[in-house]
Parts: structure tokens; sequence; C-alpha cells
């Protein structure tokens, strides 16, 4: 085993997990999620010898977590327009694993999450499930601290007016 | 808490929010193994396309003219005689039959101590995914909800003791319970989650475990002292919420001196078929054996030789804790025993032993025909003809005559049986096990179902090849 693949492989072992759960919130897809954090350490391990800064793997990873599911859900938004019942299908019915653990008021949110803009629920994730900073946030989604600000707030008040109108 | 206008501000909605994705991210607890080789995600070319069908062409056309050989000699054959056992062919693909099984499974020389859950599908019996136990433990019981996708198994620490083949031993370590989740097809098809529901009292033997149709609810019969054949131990059965773990509802039932509920047919614990919930999710059902007057349960009588009626009972799940179990409703009464019912198919000796339920509440029922004393075929039990098995549907609760909805036929040689295992929300396909006895010492299974009247056998699972008493508990759909 060379070096990167033991290095790879040790930070897989100990953030795999972490990052298929950041993953799942984006995609509500438990193997899509999968697939894009395999993705993410594949594409450090292929580039850990370029990696100028290889003490941050970690945080090349989560962003590279955070693009994958930000393409993902491109191509899903693309498949979408070619099929909008499977859409609405896939966003009305949760996986039966959530139905069994998840109470029914955060089925409810996770819904509307889902239904967000990709860059509203990458900011919700962000800031409420990673506890980022806004600065933080603002560095790993690639955009502005005032756009953070911005899409947080609208992807809160998005979220309140789908709960207000049942549709989610 | 959350109505049509939240009332919450946007701090407690943030709040809310970060609680519903950590309890989402909760779900996770492993991964698969990194794969340090690219997914094939590109589209290949026309001329790459034309290649590898070209490759692929020549050896396919050779498989496929095998096939079709095989498929005429195997119609040959079955066209010589009427089809009394059925072919050993692949059964055709169908929408209705559930895709996957679940089933636990030894190692070989491991008997009754299941250290797997193998994942297969139905029709061919290819094996999707094998799940292990925590080490030390064995999988006791397994128990599945409608989707085909959700499942709860219990494990125990160290090996089960089959209450048959030894009865000093029994069943009665602390249970450890987990959702298995399948997921055909993705990078991980099954995926094992441990659940908050506590263990099981100290003592307790494990009677009947039922997983509600959507998957939230699970329901477990515990008897308290242990296991026995006719029980002499009071019975509870509790209802707890899969996400929580908490007790939604718990219910018991004294010791019965004449009456008690009916005991697993297979007598394993973590039984998953004498304990059911109704189609809709709304109640639960189970058997009650009442015993002859002057008779009384002390532990030691068989209860088919000392009852007088079988009957299935059903409690409501608005029920409030703490009611007698056997104060539920009675949905029907076999006076003299479920064979002997006075419908129009005579049930056999699984009706409240194997509780099978339509979506809309139908019970499925197994019977037989043209045979003397109802209920099995055996060799000098035949009336005149051919007897045959059947699947029959009773409204239920009403106790009218059962609707046949199958017919298999068989012969009189040795002794056989048919068990219900499945069946699809409308009650138009069935599955089951043949238990057929060519002789004294030979008996072959046949797995497989039946749907429009025709059966169909598939591959047998795993779990009854290997094991000897037929735990047909510990497969679910």
């Amino acid at each position: 085993m060379t070096d990167a693949e033991t290095v790879v492989t040790a930070l897989y072992e100990r953030h795999a997990v972490s990052m298929i759960r950041i993953a799942l919130i984006m995609l509500g897809d438990r193997a899509a999620a999968e697939d894009v954090v395999q993705d993410a350490f594949f594409g450090l391990y292929r580039r850990w010898a370029r990696l100028k800064d290889q003490d941050s793997a970690l945080t090349y990873v989560r962003s590279a977590v955070l693009n994958g599911c930000r393409d993902a859900l491109r191509q899903r938004a693309r498949g979408d327009r070619r099929d909008r019942a499977a859409a609405v299908a896939w966003q009305a019915h949760p996986s039966a694993e959530a139905v069994a653990l998840i109470s029914e008021d955060h089925q409810r949110i996770l819904a509307g999450v889902r239904l967000l803009p990709g860059r509203q629920r990458e900011a919700l994730v962000c800031r409420f499930y990673l506890s980022l900073s806004e600065d933080e946030t603002a560095r790993a989604m690639g955009i502005s601290k005032g756009t953070v600000k911005s899409a947080t707030s609208r992807a809160i008040s998005a979220l309140r007016r789908m709960l207000k109108e049942g549709k989610c | 808490m959350l109505g049509d206008d939240t009332g919450l501000d946007d701090t407690a909605l943030a709040s809310e929010t970060a609680a519903a994705m950590r309890e989402l991210a909760s779900v996770v607890s492993d991964a698969p193994p990194l794969r340090l080789a690219p997914r094939l995600r590109t589209i290949p070319s026309r001329r790459r396309v034309r290649r590898r069908l070209a490759a692929w062409m020549t050896p396919l056309a050779a498989a496929a003219a095998v096939i079709m050989l095989a498929i005429t000699l195997v119609a040959l054959r079955g066209s010589s005689n009427a089809p009394v056992v059925p072919a050993a062919k692949p059964a055709p693909a169908s929408d209705s039959v559930p895709a996957y099984y679940a089933a636990l499974v030894q190692k070989p020389g491991n008997a009754a101590n299941p250290d797997q859950v193998q994942v297969r599908e139905t029709l061919t019996g290819k094996l999707v995914a094998t799940v292990n136990p925590a080490t030390g433990a064995t999988f006791a019981g397994i128990t599945g909800a409608a989707d085909d996708r959700t499942f709860v198994v219990d494990t125990q620490p160290g090996a089960i003791q089959s209450p048959n083949s030894n009865p000093s031993q029994q069943s009665v370590r602390p249970r450890t319970w987990y959702l298995l989740r399948l997921s055909p097809g993705s990078a991980r098809p099954a995926s094992l989650t441990r659940l908050r529901i506590p263990p099981t009292p100290a003592g307790a033997a494990v009677m009947g475990i039922a997983l509600s149709p959507d998957g939230t609810k699970l329901a477990a019969a515990f008897q308290t002292p242990g296991w026995g054949i006719s029980p002499t131990g009071s019975m509870t059965l509790r209802v707890y919420s899969v996400r929580t773990g908490a007790v939604l509802r718990s219910w018991t039932a004294p010791y019965g001196k004449d009456r008690y509920l009916v005991p697993p047919a297979a007598g394993f614990a973590d039984d998953n078929l004498s304990l059911a919930w109704t189609g809709d999710g709304t109640a639960l059902a189970f058997g009650q054996l009442t015993l002859a007057p002057g008779l009384v349960n002390d532990g030691a009588l068989p209860p088919q030789n000392a009852l007088t009626s079988e009957a299935i009972l059903e409690l409501p799940y608005t029920t409030p804790s703490g009611a007698n179990l056997l104060s539920a409703r009675v949905a029907f009464t076999f006076p003299g025993g479920a064979q002997h019912a006075a419908a129009g198919l005579n049930c056999g000796e699984a009706a409240t032993t194997d509780l099978v339920f339509t979506a809309d509440g139908q019970l499925l029922c197994a019977g037989t025909g043209m045979v003397r004393d109802p209920g099995s075929i055996s060799a000098g039990n035949c009336a005149s003809g051919t007897p045959w098995y059947q699947f029959g549907l009773l409204k239920y609760p009403t106790s009218g005559a059962a609707r046949t909805v199958a017919k298999y036929a068989a012969n009189c040689a040795g002794q056989s049986a048919l068990l219900p295992l499945w069946t699809s929300p409308s009650g138009s396909t069935q599955l089951g096990l043949l238990s057929l006895q060519d002789s004294v010492t030979k008996t072959s299974l046949t797995f497989g179902f039946f749907r429009d009247g025709k059966f169909s056998a598939v591959p047998t699972p795993a779990a009854l090849v290997s094991e000897g008493d037929l735990p047909l508990s510990y497969i679910a759909w």
C-alpha cells in the first residue's frame, strides 16, 4: 500500500460516517450519499501528491462532498425536468428507514429542506448541522459572506412558508 | 408541534431544522469500505457499444439456444400427466411477489444458531447481501414491514437452544433489537442500525414478534417465566416505537389454567407468524386455546390433545395499556380445533399459528380437500379422487365460509402440509411452503407462490434447507 493509500484509507475510516451524514442530509438518499463520499475520497487520493497542505485534507474532502452533492442535485434537477412526476414522488416519499426512525415533525422539516434550491440547502447544512460560522460557510461554499446570510435567511423563510402551506 | 401555522420564530425553526438534520444523520452509523477506483459514469461511445455487443452476442446466442432447449424439454415433460409435483423451473417474473426476503441462517453444523442474515431475491434465490451480528451474538428473530425493505431483527448473546430439542434450556437471554434496511443495487444493499428498544426482561422468553405494516411499531410478546409448550407463565404484549424505543402499549394475560395464548407452532422463540398486525395496522391478532372442561394447563399437556376450541383474538391498538390480553375480541372460533373449522374451506392446523393478513384484513387460510380428516393430507387419509391443498381467504372478522383462491393437487403418499407465509395486499398472490413426504424418511420442501390458481416453485430459502425444524419464522418478506 502506498503512502497515499494508507493515509487516505485511514482518513476515510475516521471520517467517512460524518461525511456520509452530511451528504445524506443534502441528498436524502443513502446510496447517493455514499457514492458522493467515495468520489470525494477517491479525488483526495488522486490529488494527494499535489495537495499543498496535507493537514487540510479533511477540509478538502468536506468541500468535495458538498461539491459532489451540488453536482448530484443538478443532475437530479435535470432529470426532474425530464420526469416531473418522478421528482414529485421522490420528494413526497421519504425512505422507510426515515419513516421508521425520524419523528413526523422532523420528517416534514427534512422534506421541506429537500425542496429548497441547492445553495439554500447547503447553507442550512453548513450553518445548522455543521455549526460553521458565516465566514467558514462562505469559504466552504465558495461564496461571499453576504450571500451566505441571504441564502440562509431565504431558506428559513421558504421553509416556514412550506410548513404553513402544508407543502411538506 | 408543527401545525399549519408553525408558531416558531426564526431561531426556533432554525433550531428544529438543526435537530431534524441531526436525527437524520444519526441513521448513519457505518460506512462501506473505501474503493480507490473511479466509479464508471462515462457514457460509452457508439463504436465501443457496438464492439461490446459484438463480443457479447456470440456467447449470448449460444446461451439462448441452450435455454430454449431446456424450456422445450421441461414443457414436454410437464405435458405428460397432471402436474402433481410442481416443476422445478424458474418462476416467471412478477411485480406482485415481494422481490426480496431476509432469512436467518447458520453455518453448517451450527444448527439453530443463526449467525448471519442473508438477503436473497425471492424468485431466483440470488444472494443480495449478508449481515453478521455483533461478536458473540446470534440472531434470534426477524420480522418485516409491508414495503419489502424494512425489517427488525433481534440478537441474543451466545447460542439459541431449540425448545423442541431441549426444553430445559430455554431461550430467555435478553434480546437486542436492530433495524435492517435493504437498499438493493446500492453500494450498501443491507444495513443494520441498533434500535433504542430496551432489552427483554430477564427470564422472559420472546414468544412472538411483529413489525407493523408501515415499519413504525414493533409488537413483541413475552412469557415470564420462560418457555413452555403449554405456557404456564404470564404473558405480556408490548408495542414499541421503532424510532424512539419507547413502550407505546403494554397488555398482559395472567397464567391461564384453562385457556392461554397459542405458542408458536415451530417451537422456536421470536416467532413472526403467531403474532400479526392486521393488514391496515390498526390491531394485533393472536391465537387462543381453550382446554376441555376439567383439564388444567400444567405445562405438560400438549395443547392439541386437550383443547376444546381454538380462536383468533383481535386487540385494537387503541386498547389502553393494562388491559387483559384474553379479553380481546374473538374474531374467529374454530370449535374442536382449527382443522375442524366449519367453513367452506377446511383450514389447516396453521390457522391460529400462521397469521397472514391481506391489506384489507382478510385472513389467509391453508386447507385441504378430498380427505377424510381435514387439515392435512396423509397416507390413508384420502377420501376419493385426488386430494388437494388450497389457499382461501376468510373475510375478517366474520366467520363466513372461506373463498378459495388457489389449489394445488397433491397425492396420498406420506404426510404433507401446506403452510402460508405471505400474501399480496389484495390476496391475489400467496407465498407458501409445501412439505411433501414421499416416504417415511424422505420429505421434500417446495417453496413457491400461487397466482391465478397456479403454483410456481421458486428456490427454497437456505434457512429451510439447512434447518430440520422448519423455522419458518426465520424468514421475512
